[in-house]
Formats: C-alpha cells, sequence, structure tokens
C-alpha cells in the first residue's frame, strides 16, 4: 500500500554545508589569528600616537602604504570576489588596481556597503564573517587621504591567486542548464528558477557541490532547492528549459518522510560547498535540481549558462538536520505609507538541537530582521541581526559553532518592513497595499533554520518528526486551515499509526483543496487502516474523477480490488497505473503477480521482462525463469537462472531453481 | 594628485561659466587617436556624459544614457561619451564602445588635460554635462546626475523615480529655465581629480 507521508512546502529555500570539525578548527584560528592582528594594528596605532607629537606642523606619521598595512587588508577582505574572472565587477589584486579605486574603497568601506556583510556583530558568532575592523576601515581611509602611496613594494604579500576550475578537482557528475538566458542590458532585477534534472538511473550520496552560475558579475546570489517530485517540470511542461520567473520556489517534498535538512547555495565569494562528515545529502533517479537565481543587469546584454558540479561519497550520512521556517505571510498586509511595520512568529522546539545556520529573508521592504531564542531558564541568547537588511545582499549565514538550544527554547523572528516613499528600495511609487507573495513587488518574512536534533535518550522515532510535528502545528495555529499543514500533521500520524486522526485531518484539508487527487487517496489510505473500505473505495474514485492523471489512485484502488479478489478489475487499475507511469516498478510487480495468480502465464512473462528492462537484478532474473518453468520453457527457464547467477554467483535460489529444472534442460546453448 | 582647492573652486565656479569651443577641441584623442576637433555642428545643446569602462555603476546606467539620446534623437542634441580616467587605454574604450552599443568612435572623447571635467564640474562616472552654444562658446547649464536610481553606492532603487538630465535637456529645448539636480551623481570618482 503507498501510504503517502509527510509533504513539505518548500518555498526560497537554500543551502547547506555545516560545521564540520576542520571547518570549526580552522574558524578558531582564523578568529585567533584576527584578534592578534587586531591588538597588533592597535599597539602599533598606540606606539605611533604616543611618539608624535600632536601639535607639530608638519610633524609626518609614519605612512600607510598599500605594501605594507593595504594589501593584507585587501588581499583578506576585497580579492576573493575583486579578481579577474570574479564576481566583482573590478579586481583588486594590485597596487595599480587598488590605487585606481582608492576614494572609492574609503567611501564604501565607510559606509559599510563593503564588504557585503548584513549581521550586526554580538548577534550570533557566524563562520566567514566578512565584517571588517574599524581598524582596518580607518587604514584604509587614511591611506586613500594621503594619496594611496605603495611604500616599498618588497614589503608586499604575494597576492592571492584564484584559479577558475572546479576548486575540488573533476566532479563526479556536472549538470548544465538547458539553454543558455539571455540577461538584457538594463531594468529590474530578475529572478528565475532552472531546473536541472539528475540523470543518473541510481541514488547517489552527495558529499560537496560547486555551483558555477556562469557569468558571475551577473548573478547576485543562487540558492539550490531539491524537487523530488518534478514539481516545476510538471507545473511549467512548456517552458521550464527556459526558467520559470520567480521570486521564491514552492516544491512538492514527493513521497516518503524527507525533510529537506540542508542549505544549498552560491553567493558571490563562495567556493565548493562541503557537507560535514556524516551529513551527505540524497539524490535519487528523477530529482530535480531547482537553481533559484537573483540577476541583475549590468548595462550590456549578458548569456548565463550555470553548471553544477556533483560529489559523491559511498557514506549515507549519520546526522541528519532539518531545516524548519518561522513566518507569517498571512498577516503581511502592508499600508502605503507605513514605515514600521512588524510580523512576529515563534515556535516551542520540542527537544534540544543545535542550530547549525540561519536564513533570513524579506523582500524590498524588509528593514530589521531579528531572531532569537528564549531559554526555558529566561535567558535570551541571540541568533541573528540584520538592522538594515538589503535582499541584494542576502545569504545564508553558518554558524561558527552549533548553537545549542535545550528543549522548550522558544525561537522568535521580528521583522519591520517600511512601505514609505522614503524607502529607497521600495518597488511601487507612489507605495501601495503590499501583501505576501512571489513576485518581486509582493513581499516576505521568512526565518529558515537548520537544526540538528539531539533525540531524548532511547527515542526511538525519527528525531526530525517532534521538530515537524511542532512546526506543523505553529502553522496551524497562525492559519488553521492550511492544507499543506493538516496534510503534514496527517502524515505524521499515519507514521505514528494513529489513522483515525489521520483521516479527520484529511478530510478537514479537503475541504479546501477538494480536487486534490493525492489528498483522497491519502485519506483513502488512513481510511484503509481503520477498516473502511467502503469509504477507501469512495475516496480512491473520487480521486481519479478529480485527477485521472494521478497514478497513486488507481493503484491503491487496484490493491482493494486484488485483496477482494477482483483480479480482472486489478489488472484493469493497474494498467491504468502504468499508463500514467511506465516506471512504477511495484505496479508492474503487482501486474506480474495478478497475471501469475490467474495463470496467464504468457502475460505474467511478458510483464516481467518489462521489469527487467527496468530493474536488471539477479532477483528479477529468478523471478522471470520461475514464470518460464512454470510455463513449461525449461531451456529458456534455465538460461534466465544462470543470468541471475552470473549477476550474482551466490544467490542460492536461483542456484536452486536450476538444479531443480529438468536435467536436459540445463545444458547451456551456444 | 589635484590639490583640494581646485577641485571645490571648479564645483562653485561651475554653472553659467561659458568656455571657448577651442578648449573642446583640445580634448581628444578619440579612442586614443590624435586629437582632432570636437565637431558639434549647429547643435542646439550638447551632452557630455562621463563614464568609466570598468565603473559598475557608470556600466548599468549606460542603457539610459542611450535612452536620453534615443528620447532626443533628431533635435539638435549632440551626445559625447568621455572617459575621464587615465587608466584607460585605446582599447579599453574600443572594446567597451563596441560591447555596450556607444556607436561611433568619434563621439569617445578622453580628457587627459582634464580640460572637460575642470570645466564642468564632473567628478564621479557616470555624470552627465548639458552645454549651449553662446556665440563662440559653449556655456555648462547643467553638471550631475542622470537620474535618482542609485541613492547612494550600494542603495539602489528599483528604477529611477526622476529623471533629472532629461528634464534639463527638454528645458534647454523649450527655453525654459534648467531644473538644478535633485541631488549629488553617485558612483565612481575620477582617478585623476580628487575625490574631495
Amino acid at each position: 500500500m503507498t501510504i503517502p507521508t509527510t509533504k513539505l512546502r518548500r518555498t526560497e529555500q537554500s543551502t547547506g554545508e555545516v560545521v564540520d570539525p576542520t571547518h570549526l578548527l580552522k574558524q578558531e584560528r582564523d578568529g585567533w589569528g584576527t584578534r592578534i592582528f587586531a591588538a597588533l594594528s592597535l599597539f602599533f596605532t598606540l606606539t605611533i600616537l604616543n611618539a608624535l607629537p600632536h601639535s607639530g606642523v608638519g610633524a609626518a606619521e609614519a605612512p600607510v602604504t598599500y605594501s605594507r598595512q593595504i594589501a593584507p587588508i585587501i588581499y583578506k577582505n576585497c580579492s576573493g570576489c575583486h579578481h579577474a574572472g570574479g564576481s566583482g565587477p573590478f579586481a583588486l589584486t594590485s597596487y595599480a588596481e587598488a590605487k585606481r579605486w582608492a576614494s572609492t574603497i574609503e567611501s564604501v568601506t565607510q559606509s559599510r556597503y563593503m564588504p557585503p556583510w548584513l549581521p550586526e556583530p554580538g548577534h550570533g558568532d557566524f563562520a566567514g564573517s566578512r565584517r571588517m575592523s574599524a581598524d582596518e576601515i580607518a587604514l584604509l581611509k587614511r591611506w586613500a587621504e594621503e594619496g594611496a602611496p605603495e611604500g616599498d613594494p618588497a614589503e608586499a604579500p604575494a597576492a592571492p591567486v584564484y584559479k577558475s576550475d572546479w576548486q575540488l578537482g573533476p566532479p563526479d557528475l556536472v549538470l548544465e542548464v538547458d539553454s543558455p538566458m539571455q540577461v538584457p542590458a538594463s531594468g529590474t532585477d530578475l529572478f528565475r528558477n532552472f531546473v536541472l534534472p539528475f540523470p543518473l538511473k541510481q541514488s547517489k550520496w552527495v558529499r560537496a557541490m560547486e555551483i558555477k552560475p556562469g557569468s558571475p558579475r551577473v548573478v547576485h546570489h543562487a540558492n539550490l532547492i531539491l524537487d523530488r517530485a518534478e514539481t516545476l517540470r510538471r507545473t511549467h511542461p512548456g517552458d521550464w528549459q527556459q526558467g520559470i520567473p520567480g521570486m521564491d520556489v514552492v516544491v512538492d517534498a514527493g513521497e516518503g518522510f524527507d525533510p529537506d535538512g540542508h542549505f544549498l547555495d552560491w553567493k558571490p565569494d563562495s567556493s565548493a560547498l562541503v557537507e560535514p562528515a556524516g551529513m551527505a545529502w540524497r539524490l535519487d533517479p528523477g530529482n530535480d535540481l531547482v537553481l533559484n537565481m537573483h540577476l541583475k543587469p549590468t548595462g550590456k546584454p549578458e548569456t548565463i549558462r550555470a553548471r553544477i558540479g556533483l560529489y559523491f561519497t559511498p557514506d549515507a550520512p549519520t546526522k541528519l538536520p532539518i531545516l524548519v521556517q518561522l513566518e507569517h505571510d498571512a498577516a503581511l498586509d502592508i499600508p502605503p505609507g507605513d514605515a514600521n511595520f512588524v510580523v512576529e512568529d515563534k515556535l516551542t522546539l520540542p527537544e534540544a538541537v543545535d542550530v547549525l545556520a540561519i536564513y533570513p529573508h524579506a523582500h524590498y521592504l524588509g528593514k530589521r530582521l531579528e531572531g532569537w531564542a528564549d531559554l526555558p531558564d529566561g535567558t535570551r541568547k541571540d541568533l541573528i541581526l540584520i538592522p538594515s537588511w538589503d535582499i541584494d545582499r542576502q545569504s545564508i549565514y553558518r554558524y561558527a559553532a552549533p548553537v545549542a538550544l535545550p528543549a522548550g527554547a522558544t525561537i522568535h523572528m521580528r521583522y519591520s518592513y517600511d512601505n514609505s516613499a522614503a524607502n529607497p528600495h521600495n518597488p511601487n511609487s507612489p507605495p501601495i497595499r503590499v501583501t505576501s507573495g512571489n513576485r518581486s513587488v509582493d513581499e516576505m518574512g521568512h526565518l529558515w533554520l537548520q537544526l540538528l536534533p539531539h533525540p531524548a535518550p532511547g527515542e526511538k522515532e525519527d528525531p526530525r518528526e517532534p521538530i515537524l510535528r511542532a512546526w506543523m502545528e505553529n502553522v496551524l495555529a497562525k492559519s488553521p486551515s492550511d492544507a499543506t499543514a493538516l496534510f503534514n500533521l496527517a502524515s505524521l500520524d499515519m507514521s505514528e499509526s494513529d489513522y483515525a486522526d489521520a483521516a479527520a485531518l484529511y478530510r478537514q484539508a479537503l475541504k479546501s483543496r477538494p480536487n486534490d487527487a493525492r489528498m483522497r487517496t491519502a485519506l483513502a489510505a488512513a481510511l484503509l487502516q481503520c477498516g473502511d473500505e467502503p469509504h477507501a473505495r469512495e475516496q480512491l474514485l473520487a480521486a481519479i474523477a478529480a485527477d485521472p492523471t494521478y497514478p497513486d489512485a488507481p493503484y491503491n484502488l487496484a490493491l482493494i480490488e486484488a485483496a477482494a479478489n477482483q483480479l480482472a478489475e486489478a489488472v484493469k487499475h493497474l494498467e491504468t497505473t502504468l499508463a500514467l507511469e511506465p516506471g512504477n516498478l511495484d505496479a508492474r510487480h503487482g501486474l506480474v503477480a495478478l497475471y501469475a495468480a490467474q495463470n496467464l502465464l504468457p502475460e505474467a512473462i511478458r510483464e516481467q521482462k518489462s521489469v527487467l528492462a527496468l530493474s536488471p537484478t539477479a532477483a528479477e532474473w529468478n523471478d522471470l525463469g520461475a514464470l518460464l518453468a512454470r510455463s513449461g520453457d525449461d531451456p529458456a527457464a534455465a538460461e534466465a537462472f544462470r543470468r541471475a547467477l552470473m549477476l550474482d554467483p551466490a544467490n542460492a535460489q536461483a542456484q536452486a531453481n536450476l538444479n531443480r529444472l529438468a536435467p536436459g534442460s540445463t545444458r547451456q546453448n551456444h | 594628485m589635484v590639490p583640494e582647492a581646485r577641485a571645490i573652486f571648479l564645483s562653485a565656479a561651475m554653472i553659467g561659466c561659458a568656455f571657448p569651443l577651442s578648449a573642446l577641441a583640445q580634448t581628444a584623442p578619440r579612442d586614443g587617436a590624435p586629437a582632432s576637433p570636437f565637431h558639434i555642428g549647429d547643435a542646439r545643446a550638447v551632452v557630455l556624459y562621463f563614464i568609466a569602462s570598468d565603473c559598475p555603476v557608470s556600466n548599468r546606467t549606460l542603457p539610459e544614457m542611450l535612452r536620453v539620446e534615443r528620447e532626443f534623437a533628431g533635435r539638435g542634441v549632440r551626445f559625447f561619451f568621455v572617459y575621464p580616467n587615465s587608466t584607460e587605454t585605446p582599447a579599453s574604450i574600443r572594446a567597451h564602445r563596441a560591447a555596450y552599443g556607444l556607436g561611433p568612435g568619434d563621439r569617445s572623447l578622453t580628457d587627459p588635460g582634464e580640460t572637460l571635467a575642470r570645466l564642468t564640474g564632473a567628478n564621479v562616472t557616470p555624470e552627465a554635462a548639458v552645454l549651449v552654444p553662446e556665440g563662440k562658446s559653449l556655456k555648462p547649464v547643467y553638471a550631475g546626475r542622470i537620474d535618482d536610481r542609485y541613492v547612494s553606492l550600494g542603495t539602489e532603487r528599483p528604477a529611477a523615480t526622476r529623471h533629472d538630465l532629461e528634464e534639463a535637456v527638454a528645458a534647454v529645448l523649450a527655453k525654459r529655465p534648467v531644473p538644478p539636480p535633485g541631488g549629488p551623481p553617485v558612483g565612481c570618482a575620477f582617478m585623476t581629480l580628487s575625490a574631495k
């Protein structure tokens, strides 16, 4: 029985490297390095101040030179993007380049426009912080004001070297966007979603990934979303190859309990995204990677074609993080002119977690974005504060060390919005009423967190389930008729064998989605578990009527008919299923079994050969052999058993079957 | 390095101070070619666009500059692109002109003597100056931003709400007083002039 379980609604989601131990050590070292540098530079400044007369006209301080003080600052803070082929619009890897931009460097560091880094210090300690120290900014200003002198080139450190090939070496698999996209010379920013189907026939664990966006100067940022159910390809059959417009993506989570756990992203200075040991993510045949890109016109037409390099590992993950979302989009109804519209949400954690990463997201009206946790002992732990939001500089922030939160901690988000004409980012001039939505003129308020749950001792269920339940109950508290939350909660009830509760929730969800075939099929599954076959059958027929292209409804109906010994009816429904979904192995197996049960051996053999075309395994060859033997074709049966043994010499069943055949038929035909 | 005082003086002295056409004739080479006369023919107004091949704000504003030019096509306004930075080379200008569709090379000027920058007071790319013939001279009547899309470096409107340059040219053609720009130009400071 196919029991659809949890489906998660996903939006603008994003990424995921988390904190692996080596990363942590590196961060700590970097941290110490920075502190030592800052202390030294303070010492240096004090020494100079003490040594020099303050009043002396013409008393020159030791000049700040590129070679001595500025090159190290620029190489550390700027060159990562500003190098030939990088995402920065010009290179900053030599004295001549730095001198040309000296006054701009001064002004953009004074305003902290550069380097791009939104979080306020002291409200979350993040890996890879790009925030420049006040000392560094002061040195840049002095250097520019003093005429940007070079100093002794021999003192300058070697400029960093950037390579344009894959950072981790040749990937195991490279995916490329189907057709290049032309970005016009001018106009507002574009948000486009490109679908990259995963082409392999077997599942893979991904340990690392690198996104090459095509033209880094056009791409502002990109988030990668896993579409397990071909959602975008199904909803945009005619145009998915060209890329689908939209700032945020909603995809179906497919079958099975498989909540997303990884932030996968590209930002201007990001390198390959390497997952910590034990935290690989899975790709299955039929999955799509959806690359959600924010594109900025450069002034001339540009062509982009993104590629994604994937690196596999044979090791299944041992740690299963989950992404959860705080939001209150239903409350986003911002009057024109309102300069401080506030939206809040909170979520109490049912179990202890480590917060690994955080991703605040709003559109152009977002003003001040804040996330924190209230702990059961009354203390407050700040998770992030962005005092001046700018979507152009949005990012996923990974903590330098996991932030441990105990069970019972409540995570809060509080976002404010500025829908006045004084907000230069306001997409509407004059301002208009703004509600939630996917377009850049709509608004959003999401706080995504990557949580690694710590299961209580002796806990048997997947530790992500209680968190998902708390999240969905929180959604329902805000929006009682949210069909996705009802569906997900019902699916959790199903996995806990609370079938009556699940059925009630599915019925409630159907009130707002009466034509949702999957919802009806899920309700049928719950009713069947409750022993209510007549109503299950009724729901499945209604599902087929609502959406004749949904294959699970006839499949489940076939199972009911088969159990009632209505074999011909069951065959008919399985054939319907397979017409809709030719690769459905379960349905094909079912058909083989039904034909065999009716002794329709030629049909059973035909279907088993179809199974083998999809899944040429030793077990399937053995089954074909068994059917052929039953039909009296011993030589063909022997050949099938031998094929099974070629694939799996230790297959005892195929060997026993082969031995059982009449001696004359086991001779090999050459 | 230019002394600070000169830039301040130039800013204050800019508007309303006519300068002889012969000054413009010295401002080539175009695309780095040898100097040659700066032909304005019988133009009713001249627009100078100060741009830089490596300045992202300047580049992102080029489509708007070309739009303004199209807006006044056939109405006696001549447009020139001035590359004020000494870091530009004939090759960089040629490549830039081709990539952004800026038209023939005789509209691309360099400003090695800083003549145009000094006489208009421009010190940022992108920035525009509007000049009108007055006898044998050209008199600057507008200098400043193209529009208000950029509020500061890093703060950008989704679209401009005020088209300062377009309004200035329209005023010149209508013989109305030219409104001053509504805010400072935003972009990349010239390398050749002090930003102060």
